[in-house]
C-alpha cells in the first residue's frame, strides 16, 4: 500500500510538542488518520485536516507536556507571575512608570518621524547623487556670501553642450502669477504652474501616471498635470489629449498625468509646461523677443538642474563651470573671488540663504528636536530607575528567599532586566496609541505631513522596537544589578527598611529637574522672542492692509484697477510696486558718480502714494510725487542705514543712476529705517524708485473696521475689471506672521515638550514622595506625639526635594543660557535673556515641585500619630 | 450516580468501542462513529472523548500492534470495562422506561 506522509514540518511540530508518553498513540493516529484522509478525499483536503488537528492539538499538548517539563520553564512561569502580581499590587506606581514612560517613548517616535520626514527630503529620486542644482555666488561689501537660485535662461543649455560631464539638464521655474486655465467651461484651481525643460521628468524621479517621460514635454504648448487635478476634473476620463485654455488664448494639449509630488521636496507644482512654450506666450503677449527669454544671459531667472557623471569632482567640476559662465557673459560682471556653487540636490532642504528658495528646513530645528527627545526619554528612563531602587526593599526579601533557594545572581538579573522589559512592551503598545492620537494634530498646527502610515515601514517598526528595548534594557539595568546584589541572610534577617537615602537616586532626581528647568527656560525665551518679533515695530504700517499680483494679461489695466480702487469709500489708499515690505528681494547695481560708488543695493520699485499708503516716514528731503514731472524716472529716496554705509555727508542731490537704461538721476529724500526684510536679518541700504513697468503688486489700505465689507467691495472692483480671474490676496500681516512660521512650531513644540517633560518628572516625584512618606511614617508618628506642628512636618518632607530642584535649578542656568543664545543668534533682532526670567523659571519650578509633594506630605503629616505607632 | 457522567458523545464512542471489541483505537472508532452518523468527526474529539472515559473507569487500554502505515507507531487500543458497560446497559433501560411513558409515540 502506497503510504502517504503529511509534510515534514507538520511531523515534526508533532514530535516535539508531544510528550513522549503520547507520542506513539498520537502520531500514529496522526499518521492513519492522514493517508485514509488523502486516499478518500485527496492531499488537499488531507493536509488541511492536518493543519487544522495541529492548530488545535498544540495548546493540550503542550498543557500534556507538563508532566516532563523542564525546571527552566517552572520558573519563567514563576517569574512572570511574580511580575504580573506585582504590577497588580502596586497599581500606583505601575501606573506611573507605564505612564511616564509610554509618554516618553511617545515623543521620542513623534520627534523620529519628524526628523525622518526632514532628512528624506529628496530622496526619492533615484538620480539623487548625481543631480545639482547650479547657484550663482559672489559677495558683497561687508564680505558676506550672497547665493540665489536663478541663473540665465541661456546659461543651462550653453553648459550643458559645452560639457560633456553633464549628461542632462533642466532649468526650472514657477510662473509668479497664476494663469487662468479652463477645460471648455471649466476654470481649473489656479495652482502653481511650472516651466521645465524635456528631460524635466527624466532627471526628477516624478512618476507619470500617463505619459511617457521622455516625450510628454517634447512637444510645444503640452501640459503635464498633478494626479489630483486629473482626478477632480476628468474623472473616470483618460486626461491625455484633452485641450486645455490658457488665459483664454492659447491652446495646451494634455499629454500627461504624474503622481503628485510627495511633501519632502522642495519642488512644488500642479502643471508643468515646456519652457519654450513660455517664450512663446511672452513674444506674444508682450513683444518680448522669444530668443533672448530662452537664451538670453541678462535676466535670471530660472534655477539649473545639471545630471554630472558620477566620477567628476563636483568641486573642481564647479569652477570650470564657474569660468565657462564668465566666458559667455563677456565677463559683464567682475571676476567674484568667490566661485559659484553646484549645490547637491539633497542639500536643498537644509542650505539657508539661497535667495529665491521657499521655505527650507532648518537643521538646527532637527537638532533641538532630536535633543529634547532624548531628554524626555531620559527623565522617563530616571523615574523608572527611581522608583525600582526606592522599593527595592519590598522585594528583598523575595530576591533573599530566591537566593536561598540556589539562584544564581545572573538568574536574578534577568528577572529584573525581564520585567522592565515587560513594562517597556506594555508602554510601547501605549507609546503607539498615543502617536495615532496625537500624529494628525501634530501635522495640522505644525504643517507638516507626517504620514500616518508609519506603521506599515518596517524600518520604522524595526527602530521602535528597538528603541523600546533598549529603553528597557538602560531603564532596568541597575535596578536589576542593584537588587540582585542583595546577600541573602542580611535581607533576611534584618527587620529595619535600608532603602532611607540613596545618592545615585539624588542624582536622578537632580538630572531630571535640570532637564526640566532647562526647558522651561528655553521656552519662555522663546515665546519672549516670538513676542518680541512680533511686537517690534517695523518701521511701516501692517495692519489693514491686503496686496495681491494681478495676473500679467492684466497688466494693463492695473491703472484702472487703481482708479477705480481709490474712488471707493472702502478704501483709505492704493499704491503699486514691486513686492510688499518682508518679502522684498529684488537688486539694482547703481552708480553714484559723484561718490565714485558702484553698489549693488536692494531696491524697491514704488509709486508716488507708497510711503503715505505704509506711513513710511522721510527723515530727510522730500517724497516722490506726481507734482515733479522728472520725478517718474530721475528721483530716488534712500534709507538711513544707506546713507551711512555710503557715507553720504550731504545725501540730498547726490547724483544717482541704476545701471539698467536709466539715465542720471538725484536722491530726493532720505526714509526713515523699515523692516523690508524678515527680522532675522539686519536692515541693509535700500533705494526706492519709480518705475510703473516693474511694479504690478498691488497693496490696498482698507478703512479700519468691518472687514468683510471692505474686502467685498474690493472684491466687486475686482470683478469689474477681471470678471474671469479669482480674486486672491494677502493679508499683509498674516504673510509677515509667516516670516516666523518655524520659530512659531519651534516654540510651540518647546512648549508642550517642556510640558510633558515637566509632568513626567514630576510623576516621579509624586512615586518617590508617596514611597518617603510611607517608609518613614513612624518617624512622623513619632515626631507627632512629641508635639511637632503639621507645618514643619511638611516642612521636613519637602526640604529634601526642594534642595534637589534648587541644585537642578542651578546647574540648568548655564546650559540653557548658552543654548538659548545659540538659538537667538539666528536673529539680527533679538532680546537679551533677563535674569528676571531665571529667577522666575526657577520660582515655577520650585512651585510646580512642590504642589506635587505638598499632597502626600500634608496627608501624612496629618495622619493619626495611634495608626501609625499602635502596630508596634 | 456515575452513569450521568456519561454525556452523549462519550456514549456513542463507548458504544463504538464495544462493538468494535479489541480493534478498537482511535482512528477505528472514529471510521466507524463517521459511517454511523454521516458526518465527519475531528480525531481529537476521539482522543477527548477515550480519555476521559478512561479516567471515568469506562475504559481500559494497553499500547500494541504497529503496522507500517502508521509510521511504525503503536496503536493504544482501548476496552470497556464492565464499569462501563454497567453503564451503558444503566442507560439504556432508563431511556427505555422514560421512552414508553410518552403517550403519544408508545404506539408509534
Amino acid at each position: 500500500m502506497n503510504m502517504k506522509l503529511p509534510p515534514k514540518w507538520m511531523i515534526k511540530t508533532l514530535e516535539n510538542v508531544c510528550p513522549e508518553h503520547l507520542t506513539d498513540e498520537i502520531e500514529g493516529d496522526f499518521l492513519e488518520n492522514y493517508t485514509y484522509q488523502s486516499e478518500k478525499k485527496g492531499t488537499g483536503y488531507a493536509n488541511r485536516q492536518a493543519l487544522v488537528f495541529i492548530i488545535f492539538s498544540l495548546p493540550k499538548l503542550l498543557f500534556a507536556r507538563r508532566y516532563k517539563t523542564t525546571n527552566n520553564i517552572d520558573m519563567l512561569r514563576n517569574y512572570l507571575k511574580v511580575a504580573i502580581r506585582n504590577l497588580l499590587k502596586n497599581k500606583g506606581f505601575s501606573f506611573i512608570n507605564i505612564s511616564g514612560l509610554a509618554i516618553g517613548l511617545a515623543c521620542c517616535f513623534l520627534i523620529g518621524l519628524y526628523v525622518q520626514f526632514e532628512l528624506s527630503y529628496e530622496s526619492f529620486h533615484s538620480k539623487k547623487e548625481s543631480i545639482y542644482r547650479y547657484i550663482p555666488r559672489s559677495s558683497d561689501d561687508g564680505g558676506n556670501l550672497r547665493m540665489q537660485t536663478w541663473t540665465p535662461p541661456g546659461f543651462a543649455p550653453a553648459v550643458a553642450d559645452h560639457f560633456s560631464e553633464i549628461s542632462q539638464y533642466t532649468r526650472y521655474s514657477t510662473l509668479s502669477d497664476e494663469p487662468l486655465l479652463t477645460v471648455e467651461d471649466k476654470v481649473l484651481p489656479p495652482d502653481i504652474l511650472a516651466l521645465g525643460d524635456i528631460g524635466f521628468f527624466n532627471i526628477f524621479s516624478i512618476d507619470l501616471v500617463r505619459g511617457d517621460k521622455n516625450e510628454v514635454l517634447k512637444s510645444p504648448y503640452s501640459l503635464v498635470i498633478s494626479q489630483s487635478i486629473a482626478d477632480n476634473f476628468f474623472p473616470g476620463e483618460d486626461p491625455v489629449g484633452k485641450v486645455i485654455r490658457y488665459d483664454n488664448s492659447y491652446d495646451f494639449n494634455i499629454t500627461g498625468v504624474f503622481e503628485d509630488l510627495p511633501s519632502n521636496t522642495h519642488l512644488n507644482f500642479s502643471y508643468i509646461v515646456p519652457f519654450e512654450t513660455i517664450g512663446d506666450i511672452v513674444e506674444d503677449q508682450f513683444g518680448y523677443p522669444k530668443d533672448k527669454l530662452l537664451e538670453g544671459l541678462d535676466s535670471w531667472n530660472y534655477s539649473s538642474y545639471f545630471v554630472i557623471d558620477s566620477d567628476v569632482n563636483s568641486i573642481e567640476f564647479e569652477s570650470r563651470v564657474d569660468e565657462q559662465f564668465t566666458k559667455l557673459r563677456k565677463g559683464t560682471f567682475n571676476p567674484e573671488s568667490v566661485h559659484d556653487w553646484l549645490q547637491p540636490l539633497q542639500e536643498i532642504h537644509f542650505t539657508k540663504g539661497i535667495r529665491g528658495d521657499e521655505a527650507n528646513g532648518d537643521i538646527n530645528t532637527v537638532y533641538i528636536f532630536s535633543a529634547i527627545a532624548i531628554f524626555i526619554l531620559i527623565i522617563a528612563c530616571f523615574n523608572f530607575m527611581n522608583l525600582s531602587t526606592a522599593r527595592a526593599m519590598k522585594r528583598a526579601k523575595e530576591v533573599g528567599v530566591r537566593k536561598v533557594m540556589g539562584a544564581q545572581r545572573p538568574q536574578l538579573v534577568y528577572q529584573f532586566l525581564g520585567e522592565t522589559v515587560l513594562l517597556t512592551i506594555i508602554a510601547l503598545v501605549f507609546s503607539i496609541f498615543i502617536l495615532e492620537l496625537t500624529i494628525p494634530s501634530f501635522n495640522s498646527t505644525m504643517g507638516m505631513s507626517l504620514s500616518p502610515n508609519y506603521l506599515d515601514n518596517p524600518m520604522f517598526l524595526i527602530t521602535l522596537i528597538g528603541i523600546g528595548l533598549l529603553t528597557g534594557v538602560i531603564a532596568g539595568g541597575y535596578p536589576a544589578f542593584y537588587l540582585s546584589s542583595f546577600e541573602a541572610a542580611k535581607v533576611l534577617k534584618d527587620t529595619s527598611n535600608r532603602s532611607g537615602k540613596s545618592t545615585l537616586r539624588q542624582v536622578l532626581t537632580i538630572l531630571q529637574f535640570g532637564i526640566a528647568a532647562f526647558l522651561i527656560i528655553g521656552t519662555f525665551v522663546v515665546s519672549q522672542q516670538m513676542n518680541f518679533l512680533t511686537n517690534k515695530s517695523l518701521g511701516f504700517q501692517k495692519e489693514e492692509i491686503i496686496y495681491f499680483l494681478p495676473p500679467t494679461s492684466l497688466f494693463d489695466d492695473v491703472d484702472v484697477l487703481m482708479n477705480n480702487l481709490k474712488a471707493n469709500s472702502a478704501v483709505v489708499g492704493v499704491s503699486r510696486s514691486n513686492g510688499v515690505p518682508g518679502y522684498t528681494g529684488s537688486h539694482w547695481t547703481y552708480n553714484l558718480p559723484d561718490e565714485e560708488i558702484k553698489e549693488n543695493i536692494n531696491t524697491m520699485i514704488i509709486d508716488y502714494d507708497f510711503l503715505d499708503n505704509y506711513e513710511i516716514e522721510i527723515v530727510e528731503g522730500r517724497n516722490i510725487s506726481s507734482d515733479f514731472a522728472t520725478d517718474s524716472s530721475d528721483a530716488y529716496l534712500i534709507n538711513e542705514t544707506a546713507v551711512r554705509q555710503l557715507m553720504l555727508v550731504n545725501p540730498i542731490g547726490t547724483r544717482i543712476q541704476a545701471l539698467d537704461g536709466h539715465g542720471v538721476g538725484r536722491i530726493v529724500g532720505v526714509v526713515k529705517d523699515f523692516h523690508y526684510k524678515s527680522l532675522h536679518q539686519a536692515i541693509e541700504p535700500l533705494v526706492l524708485r519709480h518705475d510703473p513697468r516693474n511694479s504690478y503688486t498691488l497693496s490696498v489700505r482698507m478703512k479700519e473696521g468691518n472687514l468683510q465689507n471692505n474686502l467685498r467691495a474690493i472684491e466687486q472692483e475686482w470683478k469689474k475689471i477681471a470678471s474671469d480671474y479669482p480674486f486672491n490676496y494677502s493679508f499683509l500681516d498674516d504673510d509677515l506672521e509667516q516670516l516666523y512660521k518655524s520659530e512659531e512650531n519651534v516654540g510651540l513644540l518647546m512648549t508642550t515638550f517642556s510640558f510633558l517633560a515637566i509632568f513626567i518628572a514630576c510623576l516621579g516625584l509624586l512615586g518617590l514622595i508617596s514611597f518617603m512618606t510611607e517608609q518613614r511614617k513612624k518617624e512622623i508618628g513619632v515626631r507627632k506625639v512629641l508635639g511637632a506642628t503639621v507645618a514643619s512636618i511638611v516642612g521636613l518632607l519637602g526640604k529634601d526635594f526642594a534642595i534637589l530642584v534648587v541644585i537642578a535649578f542651578i546647574i540648568s542656568i548655564p546650559a540653557s543660557w548658552w543654548a538659548m543664545n545659540l538659538w537667538l543668534e539666528n536673529f539680527a533682532y533679538k532680546i537679551d535673556i533677563n535674569p528676571f526670567l531665571y529667577v522666575f523659571a526657577g520660582v515655577v519650578l520650585l512651585l510646580i515641585a512642590l504642589a506635587t509633594v505638598s499632597y502626600q506630605s500634608f496627608r501624612a503629616a496629618t495622619s493619626n500619630p495611634v495608626d501609625t505607632l499602635r502596630s508596634e | 450516580m456515575k452513569a450521568t457522567n456519561l454525556g452523549d458523545f462519550e456514549e456513542l464512542v463507548l458504544m463504538s468501542v464495544c462493538i468494535l471489541g479489541k480493534q478498537a483505537y482511535a482512528v477505528s472508532v472514529k471510521l466507524d462513529l463517521e459511517e454511523r452518523i454521516k458526518k465527519p468527526i475531528n480525531i481529537s474529539a476521539i482522543h477527548t472523548a477515550l480519555y476521559r472515559l478512561e479516567d471515568k473507569e469506562f475504559l481500559n487500554s494497553k499500547m500494541d500492534g504497529a503496522t507500517s502505515e502508521r509510521g511504525g507507531r503503536r496503536k493504544r487500543y482501548f476496552m470497556a470495562t464492565s464499569t462501563g458497560e454497567q453503564a451503558l446497559v444503566r442507560l439504556k433501560s432508563l431511556r427505555n422506561t422514560m421512552y414508553q411513558l410518552i403517550p403519544a409515540l408508545s404506539n408509534g
